[in-house]
Parts: C-alpha cells; structure tokens; sequence
C-alpha cells in the first residue's frame, strides 16, 4: 500500500511539474515591463547590451524552450518550494532541485553580484538574465509556490470547478492577472496597474531572499484561501473575483518591482543577502 | 497618369493576404522614419501627415472592407502583389499582373518623380513601398522556381504527446509554412508599436548601414535564398519539435530589422 501511494505520489510530482508553466506569456511579458520601467538608467543600459533586446522580449523565453529535451531536467526553476512548516521558502545552494527557483535565483546572485559578472562571458551574463527575468515573476505566482501537502493536508487537490466542470487551480492562477483585461497592452498594465508608492515599493525590495520567500509563500496561502477545494469559479462572488484580481496584481507588482532591484543591485556591483 | 494611380489604387486596396501584424509594420515606419534624411522626412510629413505609422494601420482596414465584395478568385489574384515572384537564381521573374517586386519599382518611379504627381498619388506610392517592403522580407512571400509551387502544402507537425499536453493540440493540428513566418510575434501581443520600435532600436543600435547597403534587387535574392534554405531543409510534413515557430523567430527578426533599414534607404534615395 504503501508503495503504491509513493508511485501515485511520484506520478501526480510528476506531471504537476511538467504541467506546470506559471503567470500566463501575457502577464510574463507586463510584469518584465513594469519591472523595465523601474530599472536605473545603469542597469537598463547594461541589461540591453547583453540581451540586445528589452527585458519584455525574454520574459516567457523559459517557457517557450521548456519542452526541449535539454530543458527538461531544469524544469524546476519555474515554481518555489515552501519549507516543511510553510513559513517561507526552501532556498538550497545552488541550482538543487528542492530549492527550484529559490535555488536558481541565489545561485544567479552568487555569480553576477558584487560585480562578479564582469568576470563572466557576455553570453553567460545573458543567459542569466534570461532565466531571472522569467523565474522571478514566476515565483510570485501564487499556484507556483508548492507546499508540502502531507503536512497540510487542506491543500491536497489540484483541481477547482468552472461551472461544474474540472479546471486546474495551477491555471486559474496563471490567468488572474489578464483575466478579464483583453486588449489592454503593456502600457495599460503599466499606466493602471502601477500605482504603488514609494514607501511599499522599499518594503518589498528591502530584505533577504528568506524575507522575500516569506512574502511569497503568504501569497500562496492567501491563494489557497481563496480558492480551497471544491470552488467553483463560476459561483464566486464579485467580492470573492476583486480579492482574486487584488492578489494576483499584487504578486505580480511584487514580482516587478523585486526583479528590478535584482537587476539594480548586480549592475550597481551590490548583493541580496540570502538570510 | 491616371492608370498609374489606378494600378496602384488597386494593387493597395484589395490585398487580402496576412503579413506580419500591425504593430510590426507600424514599428518599422517608426524606426525607418528616424533613420531619413531631414528632407525625405519632411515629405514623409507632407505626404503621410504627422501620424505616418497611423497609415500603415489604415491601410490594413481598407484591404479588409475591399476584401468582402470580392469573389475567392479575384482575392487570390489581387494578394499576389504581395508575393515576390522569382526564378531559380532568384531573380525577379516576368508575372502576370504585379508582384511585390513590380508594384514596389513602380512606387518608387512615382515617389522620385513626386513632384510631377498628385499627393494622392505619392501618398499611395509611399503606402505601397512600405507595405511591400515588409513583405518582401516575410518569407512566407517568397515563391521561387521550382521549390515552392504549392506552399499550402508544406505542412509540419510536432511529434504527438511528445512534449507534454502543449504539443498534443499542436501535434494534431499541422503548422502551416505561412503562419510560422506571419506569426512570428504572435508571443507578444500586448507590445504597443512602439516597444516594437524601442526592441528595434536596442537589436539594430549602429548598424544600420550594415542592413542598408545594397540594391532592391540584392535585397529580393538574399529573401528568396533564405526562403529556398528553410524550404529545402523542412520538406512538406516534416516533423519538426515542439516550439518550431519560435526556433524561426531570430531569422524573422533580423528580416524585420532588414526591412526597416532598407525602407529608410529606399526613401532616402527616392525621396528628395
């Protein structure tokens, strides 16, 4: 009996990590905007001369490479792992599978920052920033945050209902941010959404990675909240959807304004702690 | 005279064919436009107003209302100019009717001579070369001896359950050798036409006369010989991996970049 849970357990560990694939391109691509918007003069000037392109351009590239054979193994770095008592977030040394973004994320620090990536090829310098404009948002998902469901037990379904019909929890979450928003572009996301005040953007900037991880996994709580088992999206309220839509701005706001320092730290030759 | 401008009124309005999308084209008369001289830019302002990029868009528009009273056959026919029609040593080839190749020549005979013709004319003359100009470098336009007769029938599709649930609906449903190279910023629908034009700006930095140099004729064989490479290299039903479109998107770049600079070139040339 016991055997045969693992290998379910092994086989749903499984497929949620191949299914899994984060704020939809839309949002990756806003979230890396307003991030852009909030870059030093410095940071924006380098990040464009090792990518040749705006931030925005590479913000889903992890995605769209994630099925190739090569990629697959790292897949991981698309979602973050809560630690056991879900307080904060797993973040192991290097790119460790078990610390998945996190991980990835101080490994990326301990290269580029304290000017370290003066040191490095262009080409891996470019590569990093790829994987950071893309893994960072991705984090702040709320259905990105994996928590230890053996030990709480309320958060063992992956599924919700749209009408009575199975929808996937991991999907409404990747959709919250443009949902309801067609048509708006990147500077409509910008214009409407960024309205954050200095005092709170310092807020979520300053601190650790373990701050930030503590930040994050209460996102992932809060989602779990306000979609436990059994929704069914179709009945929400209208009070229930604008908490929704207040979450998943938040996160993504979040998600800019902390890839941006990332961005500013390593090209003013600073470092984020890790604790 | 007259049947020039009515040449180039129809060869304008009833173009039904996809190409790259608005915001593409309307990034490349942003870019190409900071690249003119001061004097063509002045013309460009008095000929396509202050929101020329806007025209690019209007354009669009007209073909799609021309389109509806036409019957499946005259639709065919009139998309043709937006095709480059070459040989096997990609050359122009002699077509009936017009193709991008022909409709862009005569253009430029009207915008260099744009003195002698009305502003409705040279306006539409100017309309003409930067639609063609984009077109000429998507290489879905390219039909050349021999290698692509049919180009519905080059096909692809992905390995089915290859790549987890994304591939299956794709794997079913073939990739068409068009739409992976209209589509090529399909990924970033939300980017206004001018972050196109600021991405632009960061790729070309001081390289535009690297893009710049050479003839339209060059320019027409370098799209063609390109076209020939990936055609010959994914035959119709390849199976190609999963992501295929986007492994295409440098080489659609760099072909949007292309079109920018020798746009600019063109009309600085022409424009005086």
């Amino acid at each position: 009996m016991k055997k045969l849970s693992f290998i379910l357990f092994a086989i749903v560990a499984l497929f949620g990590v191949h299914s899994a694939k984060a704020w939809n391109g839309i949002a990756h691509g806003n979230i890396v905007y307003i991030a852009e918007q909030h870059l030093t003069p410095e940071a924006k000037e380098k990040c464009r001369y090792y990518l040749r392109h705006t931030l925005a351009y590479y913000a889903s590239w992890m995605d769209y490479w994630r099925p190739m054979e090569q990629f697959k193994k790292v897949n991981s770095p698309h979602s973050a792992m809560a630690t056991a008592d879900g307080k904060g977030l797993l973040i192991t040394k290097g790119g460790n599978p078990k610390g998945r973004v996190m991980g990835h994320l101080r490994l990326a620090l301990a290269e580029l920052g304290d000017g370290r990536y003066k040191n490095l090829p262009d080409s891996v310098v470019r590569q990093r920033l790829i994987n950071m404009v893309h893994y960072v948002p991705d984090m702040h998902c709320p259905s990105h945050v994996r928590f230890a469901r053996a030990k709480i037990p309320q958060y063992k379904y992956s599924h919700i209902y749209n009408n009575g019909e199975k929808v996937g929890y991991h999907g409404f979450w990747d959709g919250s941010l443009s949902r309801g928003r067609k048509g708006w572009t990147n500077e409509d996301y910008y214009k409407r959404l960024d309205k954050v005040s200095k005092r709170q953007a310092k807020a979520w900037q300053s601190g650790s990675l373990t701050d930030w991880g503590r930040d994050i996994v209460k996102g992932g709580h809060q989602g779990r909240a306000l979609c436990p088992k059994g929704t069914d999206i179709a009945k929400m309220t209208k009070k229930q959807k604008k908490e929704v839509t207040k979450l998943a701005d938040e996160m993504a706001l979040q998600a800019a304004y902390r890839l941006a320092h990332v961005l500013n730290t390593i090209f003013s030759d600073g470092n984020i702690p890790v604790k | 005279m007259k049947k020039i401008f009515l040449l180039l009124a129809f060869v304008m309005t009833i173009s039904v064919a996809n190409a790259w999308s608005k915001r593409v084209d309307e990034a490349v008369m942003i870019v190409a436009n900071e690249h003119l001289t001061t004097s063509a830019k002045k013309l460009v302002k008095k000929y396509l107003g202050k929101n020329f990029a806007d025209d690019v868009q209007y354009l669009y528009a007209v073909e799609k209302e021309q389109a509806k009273t036409m019957d499946k056959r005259a639709r065919r026919r009139a998309a043709e100019v937006h095709y480059l029609h070459l040989d096997e040593n990609f050359q122009p080839k002699r077509v009936k009717g017009k193709d991008a190749y022909k409709a862009t020549q005569e253009a430029l005979a009207v915008i260099s001579n744009h003195k002698s013709h009305s502003k409705a004319e040279v306006t539409l003359a100017l309309r003409t070369v930067i639609n063609l100009m984009c077109d000429m470098h998507n290489l879905s336009r390219v039909r050349i001896d021999g290698i692509s007769h049919s180009q519905k029938d080059f096909k692809y599709r992905v390995p089915e359950g290859d790549y987890g649930k994304m591939a299956e609906t794709l794997g079913k449903k073939p990739i068409r050798w068009t739409k992976t190279w209209n589509r090529f910023d399909g990924g970033y629908g939300y980017f206004t036409a001018n972050y196109w034009a600021e991405d632009i700006r960061i790729y070309l930095g001081k390289d535009f006369d690297k893009y710049a140099k050479g003839s339209l004729n060059e320019w027409v064989a370098e799209s063609g010989k390109m076209a020939a490479h990936y055609l010959e290299t994914y035959k119709p039903n390849a199976v190609v991996p999963y992501g295929f479109h986007k492994w295409r998107e440098p080489v659609s770049y760099e072909q949007m970049i292309k079109a920018t600079c020798r746009l600019a070139a063109l009309l600085n040339e022409n424009l005086k």
